[in-house]
């Protein structure tokens, strides 16, 4: 007897042979439910990450494009010590 | 694809869990039969049966409605089976020896109950499990669901000539395992 003529008859001798009856619906939406819920992290941090470069970007600006007077606080302390 | 189907797939899309809770229902069964060739685990088959419909869920935008619901969700039994074996492989038992001598009389069809179906089962999984995945995969495919190498390749994602290729070398390598523990022969 081959090997296939084995396999064939062994699943003809397994025939009728069933898994015990199973219900995993509430397992399934529960993991999906739990699931979803960690997807919302990233997008939580990228909102903060976000406001953050944001007032990052106004300070920055501020700053940078605040008028300047050039030397200013250079020419009052020279002032202050001359005699 | 079944209007029953076709409604809580779409509902599912729409963000209607009890939609999918009802197809979940309605398959569970037929996923566990399935299921039931890569474990004889009870609890694990419910795990196996559980990741099959997480997977399918995920992946639901990709179903196309071209094929029933159950083939597209076999396809992914397959490949959810397929990985646990992967990840099982080194744990693989040796067929006892007593179970080598008892095959003679099941393969012989001298016991034909429901506990003796079940044995039939439970020693086509010990044996096809001292086979590495990719031969038990294509053997269970091609021998206990009966696909034709057509429909193995379809379920697999391989090609036709790598399902024959692949059956060619199981058939070889399990030849080998019977002929070391001298099988019946006639």
């Amino acid at each position: 007897m081959n090997e296939e003529e084995i396999l064939r008859r062994l699943v003809r001798a397994s025939g009728g042979d069933a898994p015990p009856e199973i219900d995993v619906s509430n397992r399934v939406l529960a993991d999906l439910s739990r699931r979803r819920r960690p997807d919302t992290l990233p997008f939580y941090f990228a909102g903060v990450s976000a406001a953050a470069a944001a007032a990052l970007a106004i300070a920055a600006g501020r700053v940078l494009l605040a008028p300047v007077e050039p030397f200013g606080d250079l020419f009052n302390s020279m002032i202050a010590v001359m005699p | 694809m079944e209007q029953a189907d076709s409604r809580d797939i779409r509902a599912t899309l729409d963000g209607n869990g009890e939609a999918y809770g009802r197809l979940v229902r309605r398959y569970q069964n037929a996923v566990a039969q399935r299921m039931w060739r890569f474990t004889r685990d009870p609890r694990q088959i419910e795990e196996l049966v559980q990741n099959v419909f997480v997977e399918a869920y995920v992946s639901l935008r990709n179903f196309r409605g071209a094929a029933p619901f159950e083939h597209w969700l076999n396809r992914i039994a397959t490949r959810v089976g397929y990985a646990c074996w992967r990840t099982r492989k080194r744990r693989a038992r040796e067929m006892p020896l007593q179970d080598w001598d008892r095959l003679d009389d099941l393969v012989d069809d001298k016991a034909a109950d429901a506990a003796s179906a079940a044995e039939a089962a439970e020693m086509l999984h010990v044996l096809l499990g001292q086979l590495r995945p990719r031969d038990r995969l294509v053997l269970t495919l091609l021998y206990i669901e009966e696909l034709t190498v057509a429909e193995a390749a379809e379920r697999t994602g391989w090609s036709k000539v790598m399902v024959q290729v692949q059956a060619h070398r199981a058939r070889k390598r399990l030849r080998a395992l019977l002929d070391k523990h001298e099988t019946p022969r006639q």
